[in-house]
């Protein structure tokens, strides 16, 4: 099982890899739902990184197979402990070992997975959409209350002055219209026209993000 | 504004996203993508009630910083 590994390892991962990115482009939000099913919120980032982290080490490793191939040498058996510059040729008095895998089909095996692991890390990063509409105006409204209530929690406490409150309940007031209108558009069957409006609420949203972000502890 | 008031932002929206995380894994888990009118309900009244709170702020008989 430890030799089939040896050998099969980098195949096994990168296709894992492969399969997350052709179904998340195929059919984007399936591949986190499930992971997410699986291993709770995180679950995506996790199984991403050790995906990630260990086709890596593993090519790394080839790397130091590689170098010693042009350096003259012959490969080592996968895992045998390597240092630079090594030249390695086996005793013919040991039993024959099972084939390494050559180091420029390694390569080749990465340079082919390196995109898919990009779609994959860029759909984890939010590049796609892993919500239902509704659930996209839910969370919309609540960022709305939670800047109104932190606003008027901020202005209470003398945190703020009262421009800068005014201005976020300015900004509010623009929002809620929006969400209003995105929710009876997609009531309607209006999909397109409440996604719209739900990505202009995201906008002013961002924005007051940016303006709420803290600048050298000072009050504007 | 100060980091005291991003700080609140930040708690403010942690405890909403919690309760509608709530609300949209109990929706998940009955097989639905869409909110129903009764989960909508607190969600949008929370809403107005913290805008309705926020403006009387600016009131005449509001706070003063």
């Amino acid at each position: 099982m430890i030799i089939w590994w040896k050998q099969h390892g980098t195949k096994v991962l990168g296709s894992l890899l492969g399969l997350f990115g052709l179904i998340e482009t195929l059919s984007p939000g399936d591949i986190t739902s499930f992971l997410t099913s699986l291993f709770g919120d995180r679950g995506p980032g996790i199984a991403v990184s050790v995906l990630g982290w260990l086709t890596f080490i593993r090519g790394f490793i080839n790397q130091r197979n590689l170098r010693a191939l042009v350096s003259g040498g012959t490969a080592a058996p996968s895992g045998e402990a390597w240092k630079t510059g090594d030249v390695v040729t086996r005793d013919p008095a040991l039993p024959p070992t099972p084939p390494a895998q050559k180091g420029f089909t390694r390569l080749t095996m990465l340079a082919l997975l390196a995109p898919l692991a990009f779609l994959v890390g860029c759909a984890w990063l939010g590049l796609q959409s892993v919500k239902s509409l509704d659930e996209g105006l839910a969370e919309a409204n609540v960022q709305v209350t939670a800047a109104a209530q932190a606003t008027h929690q901020a202005y209470t406490t003398h945190q703020i002055t009262e421009s800068a409150a005014q201005s976020v309940d300015t900004i509010l007031h623009q929002a809620i219209p929006l969400l209003d209108a995105a929710r009876a558009a997609e009531q309607a069957g209006d999909t397109a026209g409440a996604q719209r409006n739900l990505v202009l609420v995201q906008s002013l949203l961002a924005g007051l993000q940016t303006y709420l972000t803290p600048k050298g502890g000072t009050t504007p | 504004m100060n980091i005291l008031a991003a700080l609140g932002y930040l708690s403010s929206a942690l405890a909403n996203a919690s309760q509608l995380s709530a609300v949209i894994a109990a929706a998940q888990a009955q097989g639905r993508t869409k909110l129903t009118p009764e989960e909508w309900q607190p969600i949008l009244a929370n809403r107005d009630a913290a805008i309705a709170t926020l403006d009387a702020d600016f009131t005449t008989t509001g706070p003063k910083p």
